[in-house]
C-alpha cells in the first residue's frame, strides 16, 4: 500500500514537471532535478548479468554501473575498481576496491563482491562470463583487495574487467542457482549506482533516485531522478523529444531525422563515431544453406557496403569490409577483408557448388530445395530494414531468395540469445572494444556472443591467443590469422559502422559523448556531470 | 428478367457506377500496372527521396525506388488481400447463417450463440496479437482479417434465410420433396444474396483499411509492397516529415479503393431496395 502511495505521489510529481515544461528540470514541490531519458523498446530484464540489450545496458549506467569506463580519449578508467596492478607480465593482476561503496541494501561493497562475480558468470555462463576463462585463481587478500592469477599471460584482462564487468552482491545471488531464469527481482533490485532503482512499470517506464550512499569522491549527480520512458517507435521518440516528454534518448538519429533539431538552441546535437557496427549473423544450425560455406560467401560477394551505408544510413557511417571496425587501427592494417561486392562471382560460387535455377523464376535450388532463407532483423529499425532491403534485391540477382523476417525488438532479442530460432540476422554490435580479448568473446566455441554455435578450431586458436597475449602489440599477429579465418569462413559478415548522432535537451549541460559508448550521453559519466542549465 | 432488372436498376444508380468504375480501375491497375512499370527492386542511390517531377511521377522513396511502381504492385496486394479475405470469410460466414436460419431450433440458436460471441470479440487487437505471433505474411494477413469478418456476412445470410424460409415457395419446395441442400443453396442463398454482396463490399472495404493499419504497425509483409507498407516504411524512417508524397500518394490510393467499394455497395443496397421510390 505505502509502495502504491509513493508511486502515485512519484508520479504525480512526475505529470506536474512535465507539465511545467522548461521548469520541469527544477520542480517547485520538492526542488528536485528529474532527467528524463526515452527508451527505444522495453528493457529487456532487471537481471543485468543475463543480458546483452542496449536498453539493459542504459538503466544499468546508472543503478549498476560496471567497474570503470572509458573516457574521451579511449583510455579505459577505475570506478568502483580503484586501482588494478598488472604483475609477472600480465599474468597477475591486484583488484583495489574503491573504499566507501554499500550496495543499495546497505551492505557494504567489498572483495567478497568482486571474486564472486567472476566465479558466478564463469559458473553459470551469464553475459561477460568469458571474461574470467582466463582466470586460474582469485584470492581475497584483504576486505578491498583481490589476487587474480592467469592460466596465461593477458594484457587486456584489466581493461576488460573494468568496462565490461558490473559486480554481482553476493549476499542477494549466492542463494540463486539458476540465475539465466531470474529476471525481476520482487524484492527489488540492489544496484551499487548514484541511482536505486525505485519504481518501474514493464513496457512504460522505470524510474531511479539518487542514492544517498554513494561516496561523493565518485562525483555527487545533480540530478535526483531519472525517468527512463519506454517507446514502440522512433518516430515516438522525435516527437517526445520535440515536444519536451523527454531530455534525451540512448537511441541515436538518421541524419534527416536529426535534420529536424539542428539550429534550434533548445536542443544540442552530439555526433561521436560509434564502438560498434552492423553485421550478418548466419545461423547453420537452424539452416542448411546458412551452414554451406559456399552460400555464405555467394552472400558475402552480394553486400554492396558502399551503397548500403549511402542509402540506409544517408551517408553517415563508413563501410566495414573486414572482420574488425577500422576504429582499431592496429589491428586493420593487414587489409584483411570479406570477398568483395561481386555479383558474378556469387553466381559462379553457387554454380560450382551445385546450385541451378532449373524452373527459371530466378532462385536456385540444390537436391529440389530452393535457395531460401530468412533473414530476422529488429523491425523498428529503419536503417536495418533499408540494408536488409539492399542486400536482399541483390542476393536475388544472384539466385538468392532471402526473406526478410522483421519482428519486435522483445522476440528478435529472445530468439537470437535465448532460443537461437533464426536462420540469418542482421544487427549491431553497440560496442566493440579491447578488440584483441573481444575476438575470442565473439568467436570461441561457448562465448556469451557466439550466438549461433560457430565453431572453427583455427579460429578458436588464434581468437585465444589474441586474447592471452603478453602485450597488445603481440596480439596483432594471432588477430591477422583469427581474422584470415573470419573472412574465409564467414560466421558473421560485417556491414558497416555507423557515426552516432545524439540530440539531447538543451535544458541540461554537461553531457559527456563519450566515443566507447553505445548509449549516446546516458553514460554514468554524463549523469555524474549533468546539470540543469541556468 | 429478374437480374436484367436488376442490372438495368444498378447502371441508373450513379454512386453505383462510379464506384464500380473505381473497382474496375483498381483491378485493372492490379491486373495489367504491372505491364507498364516493372516490379520495384533494387535501389537507385542516385534519386533517394526525389520530388514528384516528369522523371518520377509520384516521386521515390528513401532507396530511390519510383513510388509509382509501389503503388501499382501495391493494388495487387490490397486486391489479393480484399479477395483472400471475402474468400475466408464467405466460406464460413454464408454456410453457418444459411445452417442457422433454416434449422433454427438448437443447431440455430447454438450458432446464433456462436456469431454473437465471435461479433463482440474485439478483432483489431486479436489480429495484431495474430500476426505479431505467427509474423508477416500476406497470406496470414488475408486469412487472419478474413477470420475476423465472417460474424456479421454470417449474421445477414442468416436474417435473410430466417425471412425466405418462412415464405411459401420455400414451403412448396419442401413438400414437393426437393432435397435440403437444393433449397438451402438454390433457392434461399440466391434470394439472400443481395444483402450478403452489400456486406462482401464492405468486407473488401474493410480489409485493405486493416491491412494498411496492420502494415502501418509493421506487421504487414516486408516481403511484398502495399500501399500501408509504404506508408509504414515513410514513418519509420521519419521521412514523412519532410517527403509529404510518400504519405499522400498511397494514402490516396487507400481512399479511392474503399470509396470505391463503399459506393458499389451503396448502389448495390440502393438498387435491391429502392426506398427512395
Amino acid at each position: 500500500m505505502a509502495t502504491r502511495r509513493s508511486f502515485l505521489k512519484l508520479g504525480l510529481a512526475v505529470t506536474a514537471a512535465a507539465a511545467s515544461g522548461s521548469a520541469m528540470a527544477q520542480s517547485k514541490a520538492g526542488k528536485s532535478v528529474i532527467f528524463r531519458v526515452g527508451l527505444l523498446g522495453d528493457v529487456q530484464t532487471l537481471n543485468f548479468w543475463a543480458s546483452n540489450d542496449i536498453n539493459v545496458a542504459v538503466l544499468q549506467e546508472a543503478v549498476m554501473p560496471r567497474y570503470g569506463y572509458m573516457d574521451a580519449d579511449g583510455n579505459v578508467k577505475s570506478r568502483l575498481i580503484r586501482q588494478i596492478d598488472v604483475k609477472e607480465g600480465a599474468r597477475t593482476f591486484i583488484v583495489h576496491v574503491t573504499p566507501g561503496l554499500k550496495w543499495h541494501d546497505g551492505v557494504p561493497f567489498s572483495a567478497d563482491d568482486v571474486i564472486f562475480t567472476g566465479e558466478y558468470l564463469v559458473k553459470h555462463k551469464l553475459f561477460q562470463n568469458t571474461r574470467f576463462s582466463n582466470v586460474a585463481s582469485a584470492r581475497k587478500i584483504d576486505n578491498l583487495t583481490v589476487e587474480y592469477q592467469l592460466k596465461a599471460p593477458q594484457v587486456g584482462f584489466a581493461d576488460v574487467m573494468l568496462f565490461w564487468v558490473a559486480p554481482m552482491p553476493k549476499h542477494r545471488w549466492e542463494t540463486v542457482a539458476d540465475p539465466m531464469t531470474v529476471s525481476d527481482d520482487p524484492r527489488g533490485v540492489v544496484g551499487l549506482g548514484p541511482y536505486k532503482l525505485s519504481e518501474w512499470k514493464k513496457g512504460q517506464h522505470y524510474i531511479a533516485n539518487r542514492n544517498p550512499d554513494w561516496p561523493a569522491a565518485l562525483g555527487t549527480p545533480a540530478i535526483d531522478r531519472v525517468v527512463y520512458r519506454v517507446y514502440k517507435d522512433e518516430n515516438s521518440i522525435v516527437l517526445a523529444l520535440r515536444t519536451g516528454e523527454i531530455d534525451a534518448t540512448s537511441r541515436q538519429f538518421l541524419p534527416s531525422m536529426a535534420g529536424q533539431f539542428r539550429k534550434k538552441p533548445e536542443f544540442r546535437i552530439f555526433e561521436i563515431p560509434s564502438p560498434g557496427y552492423s553485421y550478418i549473423g548466419f545461423n547453420g544450425k537452424k539452416s542448411e544453406f546458412a551452414a554451406d560455406l559456399a552460400v555464405r560467401k555467394a552472400i558475402a560477394h552480394c553486400v554492396d557496403r558502399p551503397k548500403i551505408v549511402k542509402l540506409a544510413l544517408e551517408g553517415n557511417g563508413v563501410p566495414m569490409h573486414g572482420s574488425v571496425s577500422p576504429v582499431h587501427k592496429d589491428f586493420v592494417k593487414s587489409k584483411i577483408e570479406y570477398p568483395p561486392y561481386d555479383l558474378d562471382a556469387a553466381k559462379k560460387l553457387l554454380r560450382d557448388a551445385g546450385y541451378a535455377d532449373t524452373d527459371g523464376d530466378g532462385i536456385v535450388e540444390k537436391n529440389g530445395r530452393k535457395l531460401s532463407i530468412k533473414m530476422m532483423y529488429e523491425g523498428s529499425r529503419n536503417d536495418y530494414d533499408k540494408s536488409v532491403r539492399i542486400i536482399k534485391e541483390d542476393a536475388r540477382k544472384a539466385g538468392i531468395d532471402l526473406v526478410l523476417e522483421p519482428v519486435d525488438r522483445q522476440v528478435y532479442i529472445d530468439r537470437q540469445s535465448k532460443t537461437k530460432e533464426y536462420e540469418m540476422l542482421f544487427v549491431q554490435w553497440g560496442a566493440i572494444v579491447i578488440i584483441y580479448d573481444t575476438f575470442y568473446n565473439i568467436y570461441g566455441k561457448d562465448s556469451f556472443l557466439n550466438y549461433s554455435g560457430f565453431h572453427d578450431p583455427d579460429l578458436e586458436k588464434w581468437a585465444k591467443n589474441a586474447k592471452e597475449s603478453g602485450s597488445v602489440a603481440e596480439s596483432v599477429k594471432p588477430m591477422d590469422e583469427a581474422q584470415k579465418v573470419v573472412v574465409n569462413q564467414i560466421p558473421t559478415l560485417a556491414v558497416w559502422v555507423p557515426n552516432l548522432i545524439f540530440v539531447n535537451s538543451a535544458r541540461f549541460d554537461g553531457y559527456l559523448p563519450y566515443p566507447s559508448s553505445n548509449n549516446g550521453t546516458i553514460t554514468l559519466s554524463s549523469l555524474l556531470n549533468i546539470k540543469p542549465r541556468k | 428478367m429478374r437480374e436484367k432488372n436488376f442490372v438495368e436498376s444498378f447502371t441508373k444508380h450513379r454512386l453505383g457506377m462510379i464506384g464500380l468504375a473505381g473497382i474496375v480501375i483498381v483491378i485493372a491497375l492490379g491486373a495489367f500496372g504491372p505491364l507498364i512499370v516493372t516490379y520495384p527492386v533494387g535501389y537507385n542511390e542516385a534519386t533517394p527521396l526525389a520530388a514528384p517531377d516528369r522523371e518520377h511521377w509520384l516521386g521515390t522513396d528513401g532507396l530511390g525506388l519510383g513510388l509509382i511502381a509501389e503503388i501499382v504492385w501495391g493494388a495487387r496486394t490490397s486486391l489479393f488481400i480484399s479477395f483472400t479475405a471475402v474468400a475466408v470469410a464467405t466460406c464460413i460466414g454464408v454456410p453457418l447463417g444459411l445452417v442457422s436460419g433454416y434449422f433454427k431450433g438448437r443447431i440455430g440458436g447454438l450458432i446464433d450463440s456462436v456469431i454473437e460471441i465471435a461479433m463482440t470479440i474485439p478483432a483489431l487487437p486479436l489480429m495484431i496479437l495474430i500476426s505479431a505471433i505467427s509474423g508477416p505474411s500476406m497470406g496470414t494477413v488475408a486469412v487472419v482479417i478474413g477470420l475476423f469478418s465472417w460474424p456479421t456476412l454470417s449474421r445477414i445470410v442468416r436474417n435473410s434465410t430466417l425471412k425466405l424460409a418462412s415464405m411459401p415457395f420455400i414451403e412448396a419446395a419442401i413438400v414437393l420433396g426437393i432435397p435440403t441442400r437444393t433449397i438451402m443453396f438454390k433457392h434461399i442463398l440466391l434470394n439472400a444474396a443481395g444483402p450478403a454482396l452489400v456486406d462482401l463490399t464492405i468486407i473488401m472495404a474493410t480489409a485493405v483499411l486493416t491491412e494498411a493499419g496492420l502494415s502501418y504497425l509493421g506487421l504487414g509483409d516486408p516481403n511484398a509492397w502495399s500501399w500501408g507498407g509504404i506508408l509504414q516504411n515513410a514513418f519509420r524512417a521519419g521521412q514523412h516529415f519532410h517527403a509529404w508524397w510518400l504519405i499522400v500518394f498511397p494514402s490516396l490510393a487507400i481512399m479511392f479503393f474503399v470509396v470505391s467499394f463503399n459506393l458499389l455497395g451503396l448502389g448495390i443496397n440502393e438498387t435491391l431496395n429502392p426506398k427512395r421510390d
